[in-house]
């Protein structure tokens, strides 16, 4: 499938906010010039072919009273797939990629309280092959954000 | 997939439509709710590669700086982290792009950009998990996962 200049034009909207209205394909539709039948089939198409992953709220970790951070482990190589495969069995694991450091193996958590976090995160490190592990709270946000145009 | 996706959604939870979308209303205009949209996946998008760049900013500068990558639309997180053994950088950000390339170009321009010499780009070359997270609401039952999904 390839992308038209209205698929583009609907994922960076779709990005942006869907629209909290009855009729959001109409709201779609009027605004870039197509029926709303025309924007469901669309938006149903981007979401089948996965472009789009999901239409959901995304909630302001804080505000919602939980606590989060990230976690950089040094694992032994051969362990690294069954260590990754342990941490993934906790809902609160988010996020989870190997990446080419020293710590190779970088997850984020997101848990009720810090002592969850910080329970999860012995438990991690006394897992077989794990080397080391470090928590790398957040101090301050700049940014969290990521709109995407499509680039082909 | 629905013309009315909310009143859908709303049976399910036994409320009426014009109730939910109210209440995802208030929390988006009180900020508890970020955003409701699309996750898109960048790698069918042509972002091939997501790197993680770490920097070593002087304290005094972590505000300036942090507002300074914040602003690059290439970079879609920017946080300031607190330090660790091996890991002494003090600000991360990601950086999505369609190569490696793209991406240690990007991180050598920002890095000139703000004058700050001291930065890794640390390449995922796997990724193990990339999940929603779930909350419970504070007051109501709905979490996020039920706010989901028109389709």
């Amino acid at each position: 499938m390839t992308l038209d200049f209205t698929d583009e034009a609907l994922l960076l909207r779709l990005q942006a906010g869907f629209p909290l209205h009855p009729r959001p394909f109409r709201m779609l539709g009027d605004a870039l010039g197509i029926s709303e039948q025309e924007a469901m089939r669309r938006v149903q198409r981007l979401k089948s072919e996965g472009y789009i992953r999901a239409i959901r709220a995304s909630f302001d970790v804080q505000r919602m009273g939980a606590a989060s951070t990230l976690v950089a482990a040094c694992v032994e190589p051969a362990r690294i797939e069954a260590v990754a495969h342990e941490l993934n069995q906790h809902p609160e694991v988010t996020h989870n990629y190997e990446r080419r450091h020293h710590y190779n193996l970088w997850f984020t958590i997101i848990a009720d309280s810090r002592e969850r976090i910080a329970e999860l995160v012995e438990q991690a490190r006394r897992l077989p092959g794990v080397i080391e592990a470090v928590e790398l709270p957040v101090l301050q946000r700049f940014k969290i954000a990521a709109v995407f145009d499509a680039k082909r | 997939m629905t013309e009315r996706p909310f009143a859908a959604l709303a049976a399910t939870y036994g409320v009426g439509e014009e109730e939910l979308l109210e209440t995802l209303r208030q929390w988006l205009h009180s900020g508890v709710m970020r955003r409701y949209g699309a996750l898109v996946s960048h790698r069918k998008l042509g972002y091939e590669c997501n790197a993680m760049v770490v920097w070593q900013v002087p304290p005094e500068r972590i505000a300036e700086v942090g507002r300074l990558f914040a602003a690059d639309p290439e970079v879609t997180h920017c946080y300031q982290r607190r330090p660790a053994p091996g890991l002494p950088h003090n600000l991360y950000i990601m950086i999505h792009a369609h190569s490696e390339d793209d991406c240690r170009r990007k991180a050598e321009n920002l890095s000139r950009v703000a004058g700050v010499a001291a930065y890794e780009l640390l390449i995922s070359t796997r990724e193990f998990k990339k999940d929603s997270p779930r909350y419970a609401a504070p007051r109501t039952r709905e979490d996020e996962q039920g706010a989901d999904e028109h389709a």
